[in-house]
């Protein structure tokens, strides 16, 4: 089975559980009401949404085309591209213990060590200015206040 | 004072053209290195926009969109890799033009073209969205709600290269859209107990994680590459590489024909500057005297694919400011960053802000010009960035997604909510679904919602109205006619394709015969 048709499949799954689940849940909300007057309540746009959704997934799944084709882009290791979400899920996570600062050095740290870079040197120097820029930019310049961590 | 002149005015404040000049120069730097798009270079922008004053919010989002697109042509011809996916038509002449050694005559003519383009397209953005929002101003809820409806339509259907995966995206869009409280009532959907769901997903998390992390992620499987790549300007003959008056003259009616194409397709919502860039540069070979030399380094070539691109930049100004629809994913982000700003663009924004629209049009025309005077001397400059190793350039980026993302809101849950849209984005990128319908479907959502509810309130539930508008009937009539002509495209493509493999595959099997 090749990537689009798969995609249309769990779109179409999810669209289901969308309208058969989620939206009447909805529509069951005591406090919901709506008014008399409203011929068009909260759910209807998600019901047409929802549906829209199933109907055009399905389409995407039955036009795909046979699998080995070329259709959209590839290539690369997919292993790769997931550690990496892990890693950003990591220090999105570890900024609320870690703050800001130390999250964003070790998380750079992290990315190196695992990918490789050509040079040690450059990427050291790139893991700790990097992120004392970011941090002085958005706190000094902005008045922003990034989170400081629960350890720090 | 008058709000043309404020807005003038407004430019000799340092601040506010330093950050004009800034984002130019940060525009041409990202636009040209492969893998950072336009899109990234505004979506990132955003976030710090919230911290400005309106027009200072403006003037860096316009500088970063209009040179990042001519940024793009830099590695389109000197690496044959487009930095944006707009100038990919320009590596057809272009890339061969560097081979010849004529890689900055090359540059020139793209910056030539790209100002032309540009500042063609801001004269028609200057003349036809007041007239435009003059005539939306009779718009009543039905009309909103079709034309909204028609923009979702149409989007879908001419944003890709496949209708239904343009459609899915723009549904997908418009699902999303209804995550948070109903705009009529206040009755919060899908928030499952969270006050942080109950704005709805945080547009800003959104777009960099659709648009921005979604490319590194694509890197990342990849490993991010570890390679310098070698440019070398500096041994070219620069006699060669000026532009001669004659090359001048060449490339003048196919580029004011490629900025009419360029215009035409900014103007129509979701299709952008890609499409208009290969449309322009198929209609140039096909209306040449000579088309011999089209793919081998005719600058006509390298002009035609530059003003078109460029040209969207303005136009896609006019479906915005006059009826609130984005014309292409970048005027998506700037509609809300205005938003954020507090200001509504619609058909009332020519009364209610005018010095906003004459800010817009200011920031386009100057960025334009300074596009034009860095962008001729830093060529040179420009290039070194292309030696930049994307393991180095790609984790930075990342980086500045995350810290983007959470300063929106200072919420942790927006962190999240960027790197499920990441995931998103990546895996329409990998099966060919495109990204822009989304977006702007999730920008129009709301209103069309609003609309729609006001016109059945008013109509007591009646779906009358709507099939007895004019406005409604033609805009059904026009979006049946562009399916149908859709449809009939993807099957002749789809026929076309088959018939080729057919042929390519009785080849193969005389060849193994005769072996």
């Amino acid at each position: 089975m090749n990537a689009p048709r798969l995609l249309g499949i769990v779109f179409a799954a999810a669209a289901l559980a969308f309208l058969l689940v989620l939206v009447p849940d909805l529509g069951d909300d005591p406090f919901l009401g709506g008014g008399g007057f409203y011929t068009v309540g909260p759910t209807a746009l998600p019901y047409l949404a929802g549906g829209l959704v199933l109907l055009f997934s399905i389409a995407v799944a039955l036009e795909a085309k046979p699998a080995g084709s070329a259709d959209g882009a590839g290539g690369g290791r997919l292993g790769l591209g997931l550690l990496f979400v892990g890693l950003t899920l990591a220090y999105a996570l570890g900024m609320l213990v870690l703050g800001f600062l130390a999250a964003s050095i070790l998380f750079l740290a992290a990315v190196f060590a695992l990918y490789r870079p050509r040079s040690w040197i450059v990427a050291t120097i790139l893991a700790i200015v990097v992120p004392v820029a970011v941090d002085a930019i958005l706190r000094e310049l902005f008045l922003i206040p990034l989170p400081s961590g629960l350890v720090f | 004072m008058d709000p043309l002149l404020l807005a003038l005015w407004g430019f000799t404040t340092p601040a506010v053209f330093l950050t004009l000049l800034g984002s130019v120069v940060i525009g041409l730097v990202i636009g040209a290195i492969p893998g950072l798009s336009v899109n990234i270079a505004v979506a990132l922008a955003v976030p710090l926009t919230i911290f400005m004053p309106t027009e200072q919010a403006l003037v860096m989002l316009i500088g970063l969109y209009g040179s990042g697109i001519f940024g793009g042509s830099i590695s389109a011809i000197l690496l044959n890799a487009p930095g944006t996916p707009a100038s990919a038509a320009t590596i057809f002449d272009g890339f061969p033009m560097a081979r010849a050694g004529l890689a900055t005559k090359a540059l020139r003519i793209s910056l030539v073209a790209s100002v032309f383009g540009s500042v063609f397209s801001i004269a028609l953005l200057v003349m036809l969205a007041p007239q435009l929002a003059q005539f939306a101003l009779r718009f009543g809820p039905v009309e909103i709600a079709s034309l909204l409806f028609f923009t979702f339509l149409i989007i879908g259907v001419l944003s890709g290269g496949s209708l239904m995966k343009g459609l899915l995206s723009a549904s997908i869009g418009m699902a999303l859209a209804t995550i948070g409280s109903d705009p009529m009532l206040g009755i919060p959907r899908f928030t499952f107990g969270s006050t942080s769901l109950m704005d709805g997903l945080t547009y800003v998390p959104l777009l960099v994680g659709l648009f921005a992390l979604a490319e590194i992620i694509e890197e990342a499987t990849k490993g991010f590459s570890k390679t310098a790549q070698k440019v070398e300007l500096a041994a070219e003959d620069r006699a060669a590489n000026r532009i001669t008056r004659t090359e001048l003259k060449m490339m003048g009616v196919p580029m004011l024909r490629a900025s009419a194409i360029g215009s035409a397709i900014g103007i129509l919502p979701g299709i952008g500057a890609t499409i208009a860039s290969f449309l322009a540069y198929a209609d140039a070979k096909r209306s040449a005297k000579d088309a011999s030399r089209f793919g081998k380094g005719d600058v006509r070539g390298v002009a035609v694919s530059e003003s078109s691109n460029n040209a969207v930049v303005g136009a896609t100004f006019i479906p915005t400011l006059a009826l609130g629809i984005p014309g292409d994913a970048v005027t998506a982000i700037l509609l809300g960053a205005l938003v954020l700003q507090g200001v509504t663009p619609g058909p009332l924004i020519f009364m209610t802000a005018p010095g906003i629209v004459y800010t817009i049009y200011f920031a386009l025309l100057l960025s334009t010009i300074l596009m034009g005077v860095i962008g001729y001397f830093a060529v040179r400059p420009l290039a070194m960035t292309l030696r930049i190793p994307k393991i180095y350039l790609m984790p930075c980026v990342a980086l500045v997604c995350v810290a983007g993302s959470y300063v929106a809101r200072n919420n942790i849950v927006d962190l999240f909510v960027m790197i499920g849209a990441g995931v998103l984005g990546f895996v329409f990128n990998r099966t060919g679904v495109p990204v822009a319908p989304l977006l702007i479907t999730f920008i129009i959502t709301p209103p069309f919602e609003e609309a729609l509810r006001q016109a059945l309130t008013r109509s007591q539930g009646s779906f009358a109205p709507f099939l007895t508008n004019p406005v409604t009937i033609g805009l059904a009539l026009v979006a049946i006619l562009l399916v149908l002509l859709s449809a009939r495209r993807e099957r002749a493509l789809a026929a076309r394709a088959s018939a080729e493999k057919a042929a390519d595959d009785g080849d193969a099997k005389a060849s193994e015969g005769r072996a």
